[in-house]
């Protein structure tokens, strides 16, 4: 198979990902009767809203009734409860694959702003912020760490270093969260210091003038980032070293060594290279996979991100914005995956040609 | 004085009961541009033995005792870095047992050839020069080895297994090595590729003058290339000499069984198998390690272990050395 | 097959991990017969998720062994309960019942509330009252509190019944009645005047202490107190079943109370059953699924290969847990729609590693020559291909199994669990949102969670101890 029909079959089946997330999405708010539900709540509001601020202006009940009327069946149609969902639904869906996002009813930006495209857009970025922190330390941690333990596979350290990952493999994140601000909470008390705040993301309010901001901000990142780091570091090192430990007993890797290379050379150019295409693998999915967890680690610290976006959209059942981040989750996995399929292969000749 | 010169090796496996004893004593002697077939069944410790030579000792080897007298020098007396640096590829290469799994998926086989190259001279020229330089060896050595020049921008998984074979040997020729190990070179291999190989390395013992350690588990096949013929049992040799004497009149019956055992074209006698199993070798059996295979076994064979017989054959004055108590002048 | 899966067991037993994972699980198992007996199956909305079944006790304390490392005695959580009289008197008022409750009282703080409740009254003619006093160590004697049930309503006729499902609750601590009353106690015997709506918040200080003439406030009075209270009524068939008084402690049982005064220790048990019981049903219908599509595809070939193939793919790249948020919060928190929607997306996962093994294994010599022979394929799936792979299955099931508990612990971390089924991650949940973490209730929140840990780490245990049988590098596929 050609580089490029493999890239297509799953560039395609990635398509097929984000189109089958989009169908489950409106099947299940359609046919629930949720959506309906809904939109039928939010128009009987502004409907009562309305009634009040005509009962002041007219006096015949008729009239206002007459009117109100009218006015219920505009909003109607404009929140398009008077088309079924299946004709709706789809049509909301249309404008989220074009990113046209709509509004939000009553999350907002910091600015004001109610569009959900600049909702995203303020979010993200602290989302990003911190996954890929932890990520990143998480990555050099347990690379420096995982190819340690490779060479001595066995060995006491890397007995508790497995037992260690085991645990961690138990043990998630959001509570490790928890418990953090416990600790912090328990230091506080006993000590009187406050070593990292238990959540949100500046101080308020927030200190005036840039360095103090940034720092502030990395005073309030730093216990999300280190639960998350202490969670995943565990299991990362674990695989980088199981991948090395077995990559390094194949035969090539003997012949490399009979070939008087010296050991450095060997561990780079031989294990290395080869274990790599999977530990980029599992970093990336693992990247990927956090943006989703973020929902959780976000929740805990309060951390004003996407995650917590999302978590704040299904409380106020805000259907348009749960539905664009819906789409927003799956497409930044998507697109992670599918760069990932992408630097396979380019790192492994293998892939390359079968 | 021989080019190598074996003396009561030994190299053992840690397991959880007792230690594989995977070579356990061998000696034996090879002269410059001659070639040493070592035979056994699998298990016998062939790949063990040219491990234990190479230095290549796996994580669980225990027991790595012996003398290794590489031209005049006591290699296993070299502290591993000054072996590396020294011996390893420079004095004496391998290939190695299954060749499909020697090359490195994702790295171009020329580079892996020029690799002992490169790093044998780091650092004495320009980059680019050692680069041209490695280049034109492994176009050379490819060329000996019959492998066509664009193979050089390949990877493995796009050679066929001959192909790789080639890679591989052409690799261990890289430095000029005086000594080569091969780990079962063919077996891997269809017949008439397998012919091919055998011509190919006749040849480059021909031109090259290479010293050859021959590994195989057909006697036959063993014959055609080598000088001398060293037969391994359990860890041991339990019969080394002249390829002619050892094809003709092998004295040890562990030998003539291994003889009889190879389908042969000419006649219509069926292929004699060697009843029973090769012996556990974390528990080999006392006396000589044959015996309870051993149809002419008597009550000595269990009791001690054999010394080695030398038998004047009149072809050759070295003769047989064989380890086994049929020979024993003053038997009983 | 037995074969297999007796190797891989035999393999996990012979491992340190493996045997620590499988002891932990039959502690579990264990604990979760426990719970299923002890507990009624509607444990969630009858008792855990109904406040009135823990208005007696504490709220916000911590287990009663952490009073050990305590400098001062904290009190005791004790609950005074009499479904018999201590002493029936006849007098010239009626009969008058009495119920004395021996309380040694030797805490240095006291209690964080008295309540005070009667059940199952029955009367005939006029309604019957109760009165609660308290006899002091100091000889002084109290009068707390004065009732009368209700009268009969227009129409009803004796027996008169009052109070049978739900108690009369009274929290004396908090009665203004109470406080009138013991106002005037200080009055009297100390002379001390305090108004009693000052004394509202002080009450149970006074009851159980004397006035401290310096500082204000009140010394706690350490000694044998006598709690009596006396039922009159004017009918001999008149009956109370249940006298009851709390001592509110500021400690409470194993694990301690959470904010509406539940007992923590019993959501905790019965958060076993319920956390095996999402780990395995997941596990075993995503496996079960998992394999029988996975042999399908890998065996058939072909289209229905091709589309099993391409559907796994798409379900197992999709992200989790927005999705399952999303759904859950979409069709309703229940239990089952949780499990249902982690098979779903579990089971692809399973088919795609379980078609390459077939693959493998389709093209070993057993299976050809049992093709050559004339088996039914239904037959060679059956008989040779499944047997070959039980071991590595079973494996998968136990490796998937933390993390189905786990993504259900999150989903009720996040309040979306089904109410009517408390789990360790509402307790968190409910823990968190309350705000217990900020104010260093550990009690609360750290049990769930080692919990929730324990149990996904004895399935984590239990898959490393079947390391071998997983591992495709040290499998060696059977002929
Ligand atoms: N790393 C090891 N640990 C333990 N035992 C080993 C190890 N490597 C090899 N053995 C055992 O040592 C014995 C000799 O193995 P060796 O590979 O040297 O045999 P061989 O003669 O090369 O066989 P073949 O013809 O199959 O290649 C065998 O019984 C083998 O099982
Ligand atoms: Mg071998």
């Amino acid at each position: 198979m050609s580089i490029a029909k493999t890239l297509a079959i799953r560039g395609l089946t990635l398509v097929g990902v984000l189109f089958a997330v989009l169908v489950m999405v409106v099947v299940s708010l359609g046919w629930t009767g949720f959506s309906d539900r809904m939109l039928t709540a939010i128009v009987n509001e502004e409907v009562r809203g309305l009634r009040q601020g005509l009962a002041q202006t007219i006096r015949d009940v008729d009239e206002i009734e007459q009117a109100i009327q009218e006015q219920r069946q505009e909003l109607e149609a404009s929140y398009g409860l008077d088309r079924p969902w299946l004709v709706r639904l789809p049509q909301m869906i249309w404008r989220v694959i074009r990113l046209d996002l709509g509004e939000a009813r009553t999350l907002k930006t910091a600015e004001g702003s109610s569009s959900i495209t600049s909702l995203i857009g303020e979010r993200l970025p602290r989302t990003m912020l911190l996954v890929t922190t932890a990520s990143a330390i998480t990555a050099v941690f347990g690379l420096f760490l995982g190819v340690k333990l490779a060479t001595r596979v066995g060995s006491r350290s890397d007995r508790i270093a497995s037992l260690f990952a085991a645990t961690s493999n138990a043990l998630p994140a959001w509570w490790a969260g928890i418990l953090m601000i416990l600790l912090t909470y328990v230091i506080l008390s006993t000590f009187g210091v406050r070593v990292f705040p238990p959540g949100g993301m500046y101080s308020a309010p927030p200190p005036e003038g840039g360095l103090a901001r940034l720092l502030d901000l990395l005073w309030h990142a730093a216990l999300p980032v280190i639960t998350m780091v202490l969670i995943s570091a565990g299991s990362w090192t674990y695989v980088v070293r199981t991948m090395v430990m077995n990559t390094a007993q194949e035969d090539f890797v003997t012949v490399a060594r009979a070939k008087g290379l010296p050991e450095g050379t060997v561990m780079r150019n031989h294990i290395l290279r080869v274990a790599a295409p999977p530990i980029l693998t599992g970093l990336i999915l693992g990247l990927a996979s956090s943006v989703g967890g973020a929902i959780l680690t976000e929740t805990v610290f309060n951390w004003p991100g996407m995650g917590r976006l999302y978590y704040d959209a299904i409380l106020s059942a805000d259907e348009t914005v749960v539905v664009a981040l819906t789409f927003m989750f799956t497409l930044i996995y998507v697109t992670a995956r599918f760069i990932l399929e992408v630097l396979y292969i380019v790192v492994d000749p293998r892939v390359r040609y079968s | 004085m021989s080019l190598l010169d074996v003396r009561d090796l030994h190299m053992h496996y840690a397991t959880q009961g007792d230690p594989v004893r995977a070579v356990d004593g061998i000696s034996f002697q090879l002269e410059k541009g001659q070639a040493l077939g070592i035979v056994g069944e699998s298990g016998s410790g062939k790949t063990s033995l040219s491990l234990a030579l190479m230095r290549l000792l796996p994580s669980n080897a225990t027991g790595y005792r012996g003398q290794v007298v590489l031209e005049g020098e006591d290699i296993v007396a070299l502290r591993d870095e000054e072996f590396r640096r020294l011996v390893r590829w420079r004095k004496m290469s391998m290939v190695f047992q299954g060749a499909m799994n020697s090359l490195n998926p994702v790295l171009k086989v020329g580079h892996q050839v020029a690799e002992p190259f490169l790093e044998e001279n780091k650092g004495q020229k320009g980059k680019k020069n050692l680069r041209k330089e490695a280049k034109e060896r492994v176009l050379e050595l490819f060329d000996l080895v019959r492998l066509p020049r664009e193979a050089v921008d390949r990877y493995p998984h796009e050679l066929s297994g001959g192909m790789k074979q080639r890679v591989m040997i052409a690799m261990s020729l890289v430095l000029d090595p005086s000594l080569v190990i091969l780990d079962e070179p063919t077996s891997a291999l269809d017949v008439s590729i397998q012919a091919q190989m055998m011509n190919l390395l006749k040849d480059l013992k021909r031109d090259l003058g290479i010293s050859f350690i021959f590994i195989t588990h057909d006697i036959a096949l063993a014959s055609d290339i080598c000088d001398r013929i060293a037969v391994m049992y359990a860890g041991e040799i339990v019969e080394i000499g002249n390829a002619e004497d050892m094809l003709l009149r092998p004295q040890h019956p562990y030998t003539q069984k291994l003889l009889n055992s190879i389908p042969r074209l000419e006649s219509n006698e069926a292929p004699q198998f060697i009843p029973g199993a090769p012996p556990d070798l974390t528990d080999p059996p006392t006396g000589c390690r044959f015996h309870p295979r051993c149809p002419f076994a008597f009550e000595r064979c269990d009791r001690e272990s054999p010394p080695v017989f030398t038998i004047q054959m009149g072809t050759n004055e070295e003769g047989l050395m064989t380890r086994c108590w049929l020979l024993d002048k003053e038997k009983r | 097959m037995r074969g297999g899966l007796q190797t891989a067991l035999t393999e996990l037993l012979s491992s340190t991990t493996g045997k620590v994972g499988v002891t932990f699980f039959l502690v579990m198992l264990l604990i979760s017969l426990y719970a299923i007996i002890t507990n009624p199956l509607d444990f969630g909305t009858r008792l855990w998720n109904n406040p009135a079944a823990w208005a007696d006790n504490p709220k916000n304390v911590p287990p009663a062994w952490t009073g050990i490392f305590e400098g001062s005695r904290r009190v005791n959580h004790t609950v005074f309960e009499a479904s018999e009289p201590t002493e029936v008197r006849n007098t010239t008022r009626g009969i008058e019942s009495v119920y004395t409750f021996n309380v040694d009282y030797t805490f240095d703080e006291a209690p964080t509330f008295t309540s005070f409740s009667i059940q199952n009254v029955t009367y005939h003619g006029s309604p019957p009252s109760t009165s609660v006093s308290v006899m002091r160590p100091d000889g002084r004697s109290l009068s707390l509190y004065r009732f009368v049930v209700p009268a009969p309503r227009n129409g009803e006729t004796p027996p008169i019944l009052r109070y049978q499902q739900t108690p009369f609750r009274v929290h004396l601590s908090g009665e203004p009645s109470v406080a009138v009353n013991v106002a005037q106690f200080l009055q009297d015997e100390f002379q001390v005047n305090i108004s009693s709506s000052r004394l509202v918040g002080d009450i149970d200080e006074a009851v159980f202490g004397i006035p401290d003439t310096q500082g204000g406030g009140f010394q706690p009075l350490k000694g044998e107190y006598q709690i009596v209270v006396v039922a009159r009524s004017q009918n001999e068939r008149d009956s109370i079943e249940g006298v009851k008084f709390v001592l509110g402690g500021s400690q409470f049982g194993m694990m301690g109370t959470d904010s509406t005064g539940r007992d923590l220790a019993r959501g905790l048990i019965f958060g076993f059953p319920v956390a095996l019981a999402i780990g395995l049903i997941t596990a075993v219908m995503a496996t079960v699924i998992g394999t029988t599509m996975g042999i399908i595809s890998g065996y058939t070939g072909g289209k229905t290969d091709i589309l099993i193939q391409r559907f796994s793919d798409v379900l197992s790249n999709i992200p989790l847990l927005p999705i399952l948020l999303f759904l859950a919060f979409i069709l309703g928190q229940k239990l089952w729609i949780v499990i249902a929607i982690l098979i779903v997306f579990g089971w692809p996962g399973m088919a795609i590693v379980i078609r390459s093994m077939v693959l493998q294994i389709r093209s070993g010599q057993l299976v050809e020559a049992s093709i050559s022979l004339g088996a039914s394929r239904w037959r060679i799936m059956l008989r040779h291909i499944f047997p070959q792979m039980a071991p590595f299955v079973f494996a998968q099931m136990i490796f998937f199994t933390p993390a189905a508990i786990l993504a259900e612990a999150g989903l009720s971390f996040l309040g979306l669990g089904d109410p009517s089924i408390p789990t360790w991650g509402q307790i968190l949940d409910q823990g968190f949102r309350t705000g217990a973490v900020y104010v260093g209730y550990w009690w609360w929140v750290m049990p769930p969670g080692i919990l929730i840990v324990l149990t996904a780490l004895t399935f984590v245990l239990i898959a490393l101890g079947m390391e071998r049988v997983v591992d495709p590098r040290l499998r060696t596929v059977r002929q």
